[in-house]
């Protein structure tokens, strides 16, 4: 259950993340990517949301 | 506190001072900001230099780069606008090469605003030495006290040479027959051009007379933008008139050439003097001929013979030190005459050279479509050439053989580099240059760079090469106090 509250938890932050800074892109390109890319951040999100998938199925 | 709102509270407060960060590096809220980078480094801000073909491979242990053709690009992408760039190199090279220099883009026409980085021939004379507000005056015996005595007591235009300073031009031309007084006005509509390719300058010279001259334009539609013509009159530096002949967009699709249509310049009542004229285009427009009245038409720096396998023999006569060639056309390939001496023209895409140091050179082609290009001026009769400006200092120059007394430029061996830094460390060199952002031509975030070193080929038999160790960049602009202030 804590794992789950941890991964559930994870992947909500990564989702506002990524909404956060494909928002600053659309409006000031390159402001995020400057940095590191934004896919990093997706295959995070995506793996975070596969792993959410795979324990929430399991419990 | 549940677990949950704990790594809320942890995973918020990161992604706030992310935010926070990415925001302020892209504001620069104090108006400055430094990047600095070396050839291992992948930037962002500072990017590679380009193009791969003039540079060689990166040497990971010392993390530098060498340049091996010149000239070499590199981008630097700013979230935001500033006004001024110091930038600071650290390099060495090879010795070969006596002038480096680093531009700032200008204009979208790829025009670079350079400034010496370093010049071989200046820092090895041993002349005395006057320095007035960043103005430097080499004399090879001391005769000027000061540079303002030096500029209102000019000597002998053979013995002045000038290096990124411009010195006023002269004014006229002692004993110029206009060309109206000439018999039955036999010069009038007189067509010694043949045809040009792309972007031109000339100066003409005007005593009592009409400024006339009537252009025919053909589009090669090669490529598919539209291929505006734009001309420049400027006298003394100021435009005084202008016209314009637009595209009017046909042949695009099947690559044809057409006429383009003619421009007509009439001018009266000019006071006496050189003018320049402008002809800007891009390189798929041919200015058939140029027919005019006038007897000084001398082309500034380069001209493109336009002629697409055109075998006339064409005479240019130039006053530049040294002469270049170029051909994108292998059927131009051939051996130039310069004074008599051959100059092979053997392969597309690069430059051949031949120093003539003399004030009068003829060059010979047997074929068109070649580029001829050098510090000096071109005509294509011998009574049209006439150059109001001082020779300028090249790579080949040389004081000595020029005859040459007087040195007048705004390079010093430490640029704007303090004198500690700028001494060399092993080879090492370390130099800055200013340049002013407010006038750079600034394209999707990005202004652009470039370092010339006349005579660096890559791929000749020469082992020559300027080698990078690291650039860094040290932007001001306004501060965000100085915006909100603006805007209040």
């Amino acid at each position: 259950m804590k794992l789950y509250i941890i991964i559930r938890e994870i992947f909500y932050a990564l989702t506002i993340t990524l909404f956060i800074f494909i928002v600053m892109e659309f409006f000031f390109p390159d402001i995020v990517q400057a940095y590191f890319s934004l896919n990093f951040v997706l295959i995070l999100w995506i793996l975070s949301g596969i792993v959410l998938l795979l324990i929430k199925k399991h419990d | 506190m549940s677990l949950a709102l704990k790594i809320r509270l942890v995973s918020h407060s990161a992604l706030s001072l992310m935010v926070l960060f990415l925001i302020y590096q892209a504001v620069a809220p104090a108006g400055k900001i430094i990047y600095s980078v070396t050839p291992c480094d992948n930037s962002f801000f500072i990017q590679k230099l380009k193009p791969k073909e003039r540079v060689g491979e990166i040497e990971r242990a010392n993390c530098t780069q060498p340049i091996l053709g010149e000239p070499v690009y590199f981008n630097v992408n700013t979230q935001r606008t500033f006004n001024e760039a110091r930038v600071t190199f650290v390099y060495r090279d090879s010795g070969q090469n006596n002038i480096i220099e680093v531009g700032l883009q200008a204009d979208e026409r790829k025009n670079y605003a350079l400034k010496p980085l370093e010049n071989k021939i200046i820092d090895r004379l041993n002349w005395s030495t006057l320095e007035q507000d960043g103005v430097i005056l080499l004399q090879r015996e001391p005769k000027f006290k000061n540079i303002n005595e030096f500029l209102n007591n000019l000597p002998a235009r053979n013995e002045i040479l000038a290096y990124h300073y411009d010195l006023p031009q002269i004014k006229y031309i002692e004993g110029y027959q206009t060309s109206t007084g000439l018999l039955l006005r036999q010069l009038a509509d007189r067509n010694d051009t043949p045809p040009l390719r792309g972007a031109y300058q000339f100066y003409t010279y005007i005593k009592n007379e009409p400024l006339n001259f009537k252009f025919n334009f053909s589009d090669l539609n090669i490529n598919k933008d539209k291929d505006d013509v734009k001309i420049i009159v400027y006298y003394r530096n100021e435009p005084i008139a202008e016209k314009y002949l637009a595209d009017e967009r046909s042949g695009e699709e099947q690559r044809q050439r057409m006429a383009a249509g003619a421009v007509n310049l009439n001018l009266n009542d000019l006071p006496e003097g050189f003018y320049k004229i402008a002809v800007i285009a891009d390189d798929d427009i041919i200015t058939d001929d140029i027919n005019t009245a006038q007897t000084v038409v001398s082309f500034i720096n380069r001209v493109w013979l336009g002629g697409q396998n055109d075998k006339n023999k064409t005479i240019i006569y130039a006053d530049a030190p040294e002469v270049t060639a170029s051909t994108l056309n292998a059927a131009s390939l051939q051996t130039i005459l310069v004074n008599k001496q051959k100059l092979p023209l053997a392969e597309t895409y690069r430059q051949f050279s031949l120093p003539t140091r003399q004030n009068k050179t003829i060059v010979q082609l047997e074929i068109s479509d070649v580029i001829i290009s050098g510090a000096g001026v071109f005509s294509f009769s011998a009574n049209a050439l006439a150059n109001p400006d001082y020779k300028k200092m090249i790579k080949i120059s040389d004081v000595d053989a020029e005859k040459v007394n007087y040195l007048i430029t705004t390079y010093s061996p430490c640029g704007e580099s303090d004198a500690s830094t700028c001494r060399p460390q092993g080879e090492w060199k370390t130099k800055t240059i200013s340049f002013d952002l407010t006038k750079a031509f600034r394209y999707q975030n990005n202004y652009s760079f470039i370092i010339s070193v006349p005579g660096l080929i890559a791929g000749d038999e020469a082992d020559d090469y300027v080698e990078i160790k690291s650039i860094n960049i040290k932007l001001t602009g306004k501060s965000l106090w100085d915006k909100i202030k603006e805007i209040l």
